[in-house]
């Protein structure tokens, strides 16, 4: 059986070529069982496109599907590709009114009178001019006579030897009825399924593995060429529907420990820190208060010793003409200083800017500070009166409860905050220029999207709207409003989080020009580009593609007067 | 969204009257006529236009008002969002004004592109005039001076109320200072002659006693030691307390000038204050965005798509202008309080009258002069002198072995009384010293 298996496969690439028939099968398919119409076709089905001028394209006839014994099964063809000529005639826009009105053209229902005109037989190699994604090539295949089989007690069947159309082999459905439903949904998958419709793949991928015990039956039951090329079709749907499974590290996912999760972990880190911190400097530390007086007292005593500062928060800052410092006690037990803007509490400041970036956004404003008496005296004004006091350096700090930074640590250019080195680097989005291509585009987006920067986001879709009234004629609004509105992004940044584990473009399409800037004076230059992605989400298989409603699949991008690309939809992810 | 649309919505609702701007709108309303389409569109786009125009001054009233406002709150990115709201307006107004249309001609797609396109690139160009952060630098200048100005005030009342603080501890010092050199000279005056009286007296029995043929006495003699031991020892004492506080006395003295040097250099580190805030915030700046804010509103007048729009643009431009120029008039007044009470003080160079307040240059000279006058040295030389030559009492008279003997005793008394003396006249010399030296350092921290 398995030989017969193997040597069905291959006999399905060449069915018409008899002479590739094994024995056991030419056993179970005899001549006698198929009969030959006198009508021809390519066993092929289309559907018109490109049939406006600025359709990207040549004009022509998409393949929707192939038939099981199409004499181009086993050629180069594939559904979705556009066949713009034959035997070296090409379609031209001119003619489609004809060939719609007759449905002449290949594909087309009533293919046949084409080849009744054009000395079409059974057998006859024909050239179809074929392009796809802007390249054009030849496809050679064969004509074939439209066939009627039977099974060997002389019922109707869909391929030679079975299955019997009517017959439902306990099964809910006639296989004739099974077929063309199984043919209908496998042409919407395989012919750009998830470009043109909105297809969940994964409850199209359940239902379609509740269909395998179905073509499991038609192997062992109907062994043959039909059933080879039902087998081969059901597997290829599969593999659509599955897609490829990706590689996602705990690294990739870095993005997603951003904020809560992060921000715990580093708070866990500053307690320890400053503990030690301060441990390896306790011989160093004295009472804070009461504080030397910086005119009168002993200041060298105090000088380099260390003090541990309270927790200060908005209300201990003043500003002096702008220039902020941090004030720490009163006029009882006296009064120390922080600059804000002394290199040492710029590092802090560097760090809180670098917690923000990789850990989270939200940071409490209170400085913990940990500081060395410098023994500089400092007069400062207090909101009604000046004070003297001593000038403290900031050694270390804990910031909103959450951060501790040693600013001692790390090197010239910057202090680290503890537990900053445990932390995988998650990338910055830089902006993505003016030339930057519409794949790079949506790369922006989707890094901007998963580190949160929505600035950034919102800045990659188009301000502009194209009012398109079709035949040239449009309105076209520079200042519209920004696709990427709020919603949009909460949504966006949800799934990111969420179900959407990675966002993959998997083909950046044709650039088509909507606006040539001739319609009117005063008319802009509009391209337009789509741009297919792919959402990575988690299964039990792994981490594979996924589809529905809350993700786009394709992306629509638009640039004005040859300026950078933007994206048009309003779609968050 | 809601916000935008509702400010859209308010901003273009149709049915309000207008007065200024309208050279764009006459021109645009002019081209409507000119241009090709159906009676219907054109009803439809002129309407449009009215709504647009009404809106249109709104906007730039609103416009006005941001760069009025006289807060410190940042104004420059509302006012180019405000102009990116007006640009979203006129292109939805005339956007809605097609969507009513079935099929609309090339003709009217073309006017109402062209025409959005014109007066999306108007409101950039105005979005992307610096007025805005003009107006933002010139407050927030003027707002810090104001407050620095105020700070100033504050730490200058406090270095003076420190700086008189201490001077008037010095002072107080060196009263005390002179009290003790009242008392112990005063002493030391009269110790001196009774002193030499008493050895006078003794010296002169034990001659005539020796003329006599008498022969003196080891007792004799060692008695009249003993009795000018007994005036000397007050003396002696005296001195050693004297130069004890003399020498604590100096040494609160150096602190008081270590203390005032200090002040001094936080009155330095004041002044540093005021050089970096003016690196920021000095008022050429301000006006400096003033002028930068003139030249790109003058440039965005001149860029307009057609005449009509630099026409409103001229006449906008100089709304805000006018608007612009009360902040920097006030700002000016501001800086020029700033300037009035701190030149000399913490900014620029010192100022005589500054410099003599801190350091009281006149008043300390007549301090050093006043020590000085005591011409305690000289005294403290002519007492050593008494010291060295037994007060200037004759002993030669006295037989050899008696003078032996009597000069043997006096100079272990006599070296007691100059060893204190020289302590005094080094203790002396200190505190000439620290004030004359020491307060050339305190000056030399101002110079």
């Amino acid at each position: 059986m398995g030989r017969v298996f193997r040597s069905s496969i291959l006999c399905a690439l060449v069915f018409l070529v008899a002479a590739c028939i094994p024995a056991q099968l030419k056993k179970l398919v005899t001549p006698d069982k198929t009969k030959l119409q006198d009508s021809v076709s390519s066993g092929l089905e289309t559907t018109e496109e490109a049939s406006e001028e600025r359709d990207i394209g040549p004009y022509g006839y998409r393949v929707t599907w192939i038939n099981w014994d199409s004499g181009f099964r086993g050629t180069d063809l594939r559904i979705g590709d556009r066949i713009t000529g034959v035997d070296g005639h090409p379609y031209t826009r001119e003619e489609r009114k004809e060939l719609l009105a007759h449905g002449s053209a290949i594909g087309n229902y009533a293919e046949s009178t084409y080849w009744e005109k054009h000395g079409g037989r059974e057998g006859k190699r024909i050239t179809l001019q074929v392009w796809r994604k802007g390249k054009t090539f030849d496809v050679t295949g064969t004509l074939r006579a439209d066939r009627f089989y039977y099974t060997r007690d002389d019922k109707q069947a869909l391929g030679p030897g079975g299955p019997p159309r009517m017959e439902r082999d306990g099964f809910d459905a006639a296989w004739t009825s099974w077929y063309d439903r199984f043919v209908f949904e496998a042409s919407k998958i395989l012919d750009g399924g998830f470009r043109r419709h909105s297809i969940n793949n994964r409850v199209a991928l359940e239902a379609l593995l509740a269909e395998k015990p179905r073509i499991d039956h038609l192997l062992a039951s109907y062994p043959g060429p039909f059933a080879d090329t039902a087998k081969q079709d059901w597997q290829a749907v599969h593999d659509v529907l599955l897609g490829t499974e990706r590689t996602i590290t705990e690294s990739d996912l870095e993005y997603r420990r951003l904020g809560e999760q992060r921000a715990a972990e580093i708070k866990t880190a500053a307690g320890t820190a400053r503990e030690a911190f301060l441990a390896a400097r306790k011989k160093d530390i004295i009472e804070m208060f009461p504080a030397v007086d910086p005119i009168d007292g002993d200041v060298e005593k105090v000088k380099g010793k260390i003090i541990v500062l309270p927790a200060m928060t908005n209300r201990d800052w003043i500003s002096e003409g702008g220039h902020g410092y941090l004030v720490a006690g009163d006029g009882q037990r006296g009064f120390y200083f922080v600059d804000s803007r002394a290199p040492a509490f710029v590092r802090v400041l560097y760090a809180e800017y670098r917690y923000k970036q990789q850990v989270s956004p939200t940071l409490g404003n209170t400085y913990a500070l940990i500081g060395r008496i410098t023994g500089a005296p400092s007069l400062r004004y207090l909101g009604d009166y000046a004070v003297t006091g001593l000038e403290v350096e900031v050694i270390g700090a804990t910031v909103g409860d959450a951060m501790f930074v040693d600013v001692g640590s790390g090197d010239e250019k910057e202090a680290r905050f503890a537990g900053q080195e445990t932390l995988a680097k998650v990338g910055g989005v830089k902006p993505p220029g003016a030339r930057a291509t519409p794949t790079q585009v949506m790369e922006a987006m989707f890094a901007a999207l998963k580190i949160g920067d929505q600035e950034m986001w919102g800045s990659l879709f188009a301000p502009w709207y194209l009012s398109d009234y079709g035949g040239g004629r449009f309105a076209y609004y520079p200042a519209w409003n920004q696709a990427g509105g709020p919603n949009d992004w909460i949504r966006a940044r949800r799934l990111i989080l969420d179900t959407v584990y990675d966002v993959e473009i998997v083909d950046e399409g044709i650039v088509q020009r909507l606006t040539h800037g001739t319609e009117f004076k005063g008319a802009p230059v509009i391209d337009q580009v789509l741009v297919e992605v792919e959402h990575i989400g988690k299964f039990p298989e792994g981490y594979l593609p996924f589809t529905g409603v809350d993700v786009r699949r394709v992306w629509t991008l638009q640039r004005v007067d040859g300026g950078p690309w933007r994206i048009t939809d309003q779609r968050g992810i | 969204m809601k916000t935008l649309l509702l400010i859209i919505a308010l901003l273009f609702a149709p049915g309000t009257a207008f007065a200024d701007w309208d050279a764009r709108k006459s021109e645009a309303m002019s081209e409507l006529e000119k241009a090709t389409m159906t009676d219907v569109e054109r009803a439809a786009l002129k309407k449009a236009l009215e709504t647009y125009f009404g809106g249109r001054e709104d906007c730039f009233e609103g416009l006005i008002e941001v760069i009025a406002k006289t807060d410190e709150s940042a104004q420059a990115a509302t006012f180019r969002d405000r102009a990116g709201v007006c640009a979203v307006g006129a292109n939805q107004v005339l956007s809605r004004a097609l969507d009513g249309i079935n099929d609309p001609t090339i003709g009217a797609l073309g006017f109402s592109t062209v025409f959005s396109t014109h007066e999306a690139s108007f409101y950039q160009s105005l979005a992307a005039v610096s007025i805005g952060d003009a107006r933002d630098q010139i407050i927030t200048i003027a707002t810090r001076l104001e407050d620095m100005t105020e700070v100033l005030d504050g730490k200058w009342q406090t270095l003076l109320g420190e700086d008189k603080s201490l001077d008037e501890r010095a002072k107080k010092e060196i009263e005390e200072i002179r009290k003790d050199y009242d008392t112990v000279l005063r002493e030391a005056a009269e110790a001196h002659p009774d002193m030499a009286e008493f050895l006078v007296a003794q010296v002169k029995k034990i001659v005539e006693s020796e003329l006599l043929d008498i022969k003196t006495g080891n007792d004799k003699i060692d008695a009249v030691i003993d009795g000018f031991k007994a005036l000397a020892v007050v003396l002696i004492t005296r001195w050693e307390q004297t130069n004890t506080r003399m020498g604590a006395r100096a040494n609160s003295y150096r602190a008081l000038f270590a203390s005032e040097i200090r002040v001094l250099v936080m009155f330095e580190d004041v002044r540093d204050d005021v050089k970096d805030f003016l690196a920021e915030n000095d008022w050429p700046k301000a006006e400096t965005a003033y002028a930068n804010a003139k030249s790109s509103l003058d440039s965005f007048a001149s860029s307009g798509k057609t005449s009509g729009q630099s026409s409103d643009a001229a006449e906008l431009r100089n709304d805000l202008m006018e608007k612009l120029a009360v902040h920097l008039k006030s700002g000016a007044d501001i800086y020029s309080k700033f300037v009035s009470k701190n030149r000399g003080r913490f900014e620029g160079a010192l100022g005589p009258d500054i410099k003599e307040q801190l350091i009281e240059h006149r008043e300390w000279e007549q301090y050093a002069n006043y020590i000085e006058g005591y011409g305690l040295d000289s005294k403290l030389r002519a007492w050593h002198q008494d010291g060295t030559n037994y007060f200037g009492v004759d002993l030669d008279d006295l037989k050899p072995e008696t003078r032996d003997r009597l000069k043997t005793g006096l100079r272990q008394i006599i070296e007691q009384l100059l060893k204190e003396l020289k302590v005094a006249e080094e203790a002396a010399k200190t505190i000439e010293k620290l004030v004359e030296d020491e307060r050339e350092d305190v000056e030399d921290e101002l110079n």
